[in-house]
């Protein structure tokens, strides 16, 4: 079973992410592509992706509407926003385009993202499990 | 954030209840309740279940209609779906009614249980957390 998780980032100045990512190695097995621009990023996204980190403010398109995007698209992706307001609007906003958490940027968020993506790994590499399950009870059927 | 994971589960086999139970029972973050009928179960629903774990073989209601129900009833609580068939169609129906994952039970279903049980925590009290945070949010706007 493929065990690393993949990591997209949208973010036109991904410090945080980088020192997150550094600090992740250690902990979950995985590979984190970070993009500047919400065209590049959409052209790249599919459906291997298990994670997507979203800033707010990016270009054209802010990271809401890139949420509503990747949610309609890819449902099976886990989506984390990142906004440096503290704004109980654009959080709710994000949850409701169908993001899974929120994070405020600040000199706490490198610890946060680890956190949430140790966590969401238990959950990705849970379901990935459980899918080879059902294939090996299909496989069983198919023999019998 | 300290409360209890609130643990349901629906069996009325006595052997299989004790091979679920004999991992979580001692384990003090659990409050655990067992049950052999499913009305009894799901009358309990509503005082609050984070996890259930159901049986497929119960009474007059079978283990995909108690699914059912628990979604209709506690939208938030995590299924587990167990049965001694390692028959692909049970566990899709369990899937479909709304079940989180499906466990044969055959001589590695007590470890496999184990797991989802510690995966469906982590979930849970990640929730709680987040859950938390946004209250702050609120409080501070």
């Amino acid at each position: 079973m493929e065990t690393k998780i993949k990591i997209f980032v949208v973010d036109d100045d991904p410090i945080y992410l980088l020192i997150a990512s550094k600090s992740l190695q250690a902990i979950q097995e995985h590979e984190m592509t970070s993009f500047t621009s919400s065209e590049k990023f959409l052209k790249e996204m599919n459906e291997s992706v298990d994670i997507v980190i979203l800033d707010y403010n990016i270009d054209q398109l802010n990271g809401l509407d890139l949420t509503k995007i990747i949610h309609e698209k890819f449902p099976r992706t886990t989506i984390i926003g990142l906004s440096s307001q503290e704004d109980i609007n654009v959080a709710a906003d994000y949850i409701e385009y169908g993001a899974w958490r929120y994070i405020i940027k600040n000199k706490s968020s490198p610890r946060k993202i680890v956190d949430l993506v140790k966590e969401i790994s238990i959950q990705i590499l849970g379901s990935r499990q459980f899918s080879k399950e059902m294939n090996d009870l299909i496989r069983f059927k198919n023999i019998f | 954030m300290d409360s209890k994971i609130r643990i349901s589960i629906l069996d009325d086999n006595e052997i299989q209840q004790k091979i679920i139970l004999r991992p979580i029972i001692n384990d003090p973050s659990y409050d655990i309740k067992v049950f052999k009928r499913s009305l009894d179960f799901l009358n309990n629903l509503e005082s609050g279940t984070d996890i259930a774990i159901v049986d497929y073989y119960i009474d007059e209601l079978d283990g995909i209609e108690i699914v059912k129900q628990i979604k209709k009833r506690s939208k938030q609580t995590i299924v587990i779906g167990l049965s001694v068939q390692e028959k692909i169609e049970v566990a899709i129906d369990f899937i479909e009614a709304g079940a989180w994952r499906y466990v044969v039970m055959n001589e590695n279903g007590h470890k496999k249980i184990l797991k989802l049980v510690k995966e469906a925590t982590l979930l849970i009290e990640s929730n709680k957390k987040f859950l938390e945070e946004m209250k702050q949010l609120i409080k501070n706007s």
